[in-house]
């Protein structure tokens, strides 16, 4: 599968911040992309989920178009930003409302995805009382749940303990070895080294090969 | 049958206390009422009986058109529950309840990320159309509550409907338009219920657009709804009287559904409120079209609400 990205355009009232960016996203690889903060990434990300539209362009699935302000890409996982779940429901019930729209995974794929991220043993705990990281963990269990073949995460190791983000590096290798697409942002490079195959940079809007001497 | 009672039980709540006050009072201070009706057509009736009375003007009267008798026509009761009983000041809450209800079926998909989880996992317009049907479910809420409540007055009244016998309840209340109707004078009375509910659904779908927290929002769908009235009554009212010497007053009456058997026309009611459904329909259209404005309104921080 390729995602292919062409001569894409975003702007934000006058501000563009996304330029011109083209790129070949293709699966069996983890790409990263690293980049300050503000510099586009979670906007990029909401443009290949069809949640933002861009303002020229094409994002496209093996050439199919889903982003018309209607559609969605199929099969693909996000987890874009901090989580915000619903609070007076448990961490499952989230999960079990969400898996329910498509009716793919029963109860048993929602255990084993929340299983990958550690987080089982909390998962009839309500939502609001839930810590950060757990919330974290949530929002991945989520995005895996389904078993996309795309998956966008949005700073995903952000306040999970190490044992935890060693698994889930772990299940997401296993995922590309299966021929999943994953692409993951993050400001912080180091977090990503071991794990991509491609790292790439935005700046200025426009998304590059990472370069190690900086 | 569990799930749907865990759904929707403050709806449920709402409804059995209203029609349990409605049923109290039907067959407490309203049959007792008619009750001392009786008593005061058996004294009359030993009163005429004497010689001395017979050509009183009461008694006259009396021999002329029959006793008072205990069981009113329906249609009189059903007007004293809604105006005599405390159910009269339901017109000022049916609104808040509807729009309460029905702003809390999907606030919560509003003040969490939850709505860009769903979109990645159905259309906008599926997902818009799931929202729309939640919440006018609760268009059907308050007709049902007066069926039931209306069954409560056909058998206190026997199913009477034959107002000719006492006209000096019935005719007083309802303008003879309605009152013809007899039976089928409750399809109107559920069918105007339906037309507001829809103004209320509509207004509480604009504010759910207006901030990110479900109590203001209320609050803010009940302000506007007083605007609405405002506006129909005290502008296009004082307009109408000024430039075209009519009193439009009733017919823009937002605040209270039940009053609308006081107007001449109903199809002059009506069609104000097609067209205000008509006008909000397409604000909410035009409010929600845009998937992107949506998302980015969910995403947007309201620091001061939390
Ligand atoms: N909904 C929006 N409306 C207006 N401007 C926006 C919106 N979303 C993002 N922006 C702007 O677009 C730019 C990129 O934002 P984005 O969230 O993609 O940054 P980021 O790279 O994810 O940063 P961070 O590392 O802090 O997460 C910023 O300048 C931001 O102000
Ligand atoms: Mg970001």
């Amino acid at each position: 599968m390729i995602l292919k990205i062409n001569n894409l355009v975003k702007k934000f009232k006058n501000e563009e911040v996304i330029k011109s960016l083209s790129y070949d996203f293709k699966s069996g690889n983890i790409y990263g992309i690293v980049g300050r903060n503000g510099s586009g990434k979670s906007v990029l990300l909401k443009v290949i989920a069809g949640l933002y539209k861009q303002d020229s362009g094409d994002v496209l699935f093996d050439g199919i178009n889903y982003n018309d302000g209607n559609n969605f890409p199929k099969n693909i996982g996000i987890a874009i930003e901090e989580p915000a779940f619903i609070n007076d429901l448990t961490g499952y019930e989230n999960l079990k409302l969400l898996a329910s729209i498509q009716n793919k995974i029963g109860k048993d794929g929602i255990l084993d995805s929340l299983t990958i991220v550690n987080l089982v043993n909390d998962k009839d705990k309500l939502y609001k009382k839930y810590s950060l990281g757990m919330k974290q963990k949530l929002s991945l269990a989520q995005a895996f749940m389904e078993k996309p073949n795309v998956l966008l995460l949005d700073e995903p190791f952000n306040g999970i303990e190490r044992v935890s983000v060693e698994k889930i590096k772990a299940y997401l290798k296993k995922l590309k070895k299966q021929n999943k697409l994953i692409i993951i942002t993050t400001h912080i490079k180091d977090d990503l080294v071991d794990l991509c195959d491609i790292l790439l940079e935005i700046d200025e809007g426009v998304l590059k090969e990472y370069d190690n001497k900086k | 049958m569990k799930n749907f009672l865990k759904k929707n039980y403050i709806a449920l709540i709402i409804a059995i206390v209203i029609i349990v006050i409605g049923y109290i009072y039907l067959f407490g201070p309203f049959k007792s009422n008619q009750i001392d009706l009786k008593k005061y057509n058996d004294s009359l009736t030993l009163f005429c009986q004497k010689e001395e009375n017979i050509n009183s003007e009461i008694c006259r009267d009396f021999s002329l058109n029959g006793p008072f008798k205990g069981d009113v026509d329906v249609l009189y009761i059903f007007y004293n529950l809604l105006t005599d009983s405390p159910l009269s000041y339901l017109p000022l809450i049916i609104a808040f309840i509807i729009s309460f209800l029905s702003l809390k079926e999907f606030s919560k998909f509003f003040n969490s990320s939850m709505a860009k989880l769903i979109l990645i996992r159905e259309k906008y317009s599926l997902f818009l159309k799931k929202i729309f049907l939640s919440s006018f479910k609760y268009v059907f809420l308050f007709p049902i509550i007066f069926l039931i409540l209306y069954v409560g007055c056909l058998i206190l009244g026997n199913f009477n409907f034959d107002i000719s016998k006492y006209a000096t309840s019935s005719i007083a209340i309802f303008s003879f338009t309605y009152l013809s109707l007899k039976s089928k004078f409750i399809l109107l009375f559920l069918f105007n219920i339906i037309i507001n509910s829809i103004i209320y659904v509509l207004l509480a779908l604009i504010t759910a657009r207006i901030t990110n927290s479900f109590y203001i929002n209320v609050i803010l769908s009940y302000i506007l709804y007083f605007i609405l009235d405002i506006i129909g009554e005290v502008f296009i009212g004082l307009i109408s009287i000024i430039l075209l010497n009519i009193d439009p007053h009733s017919y823009f009456n937002f605040l209270d559904i039940f009053s609308f058997y006081d107007i001449p026309n109903y199809f002059i009611y009506l069609g104000i409120r097609l067209l205000v459904i008509f006008i909000l329909g397409v604000t909410t259209y035009i409010i929600y079209y845009n998937k992107e404005k949506f998302i980015q309104f969910i995403e947007r921080k309201w620091e001061i609400l939390k």
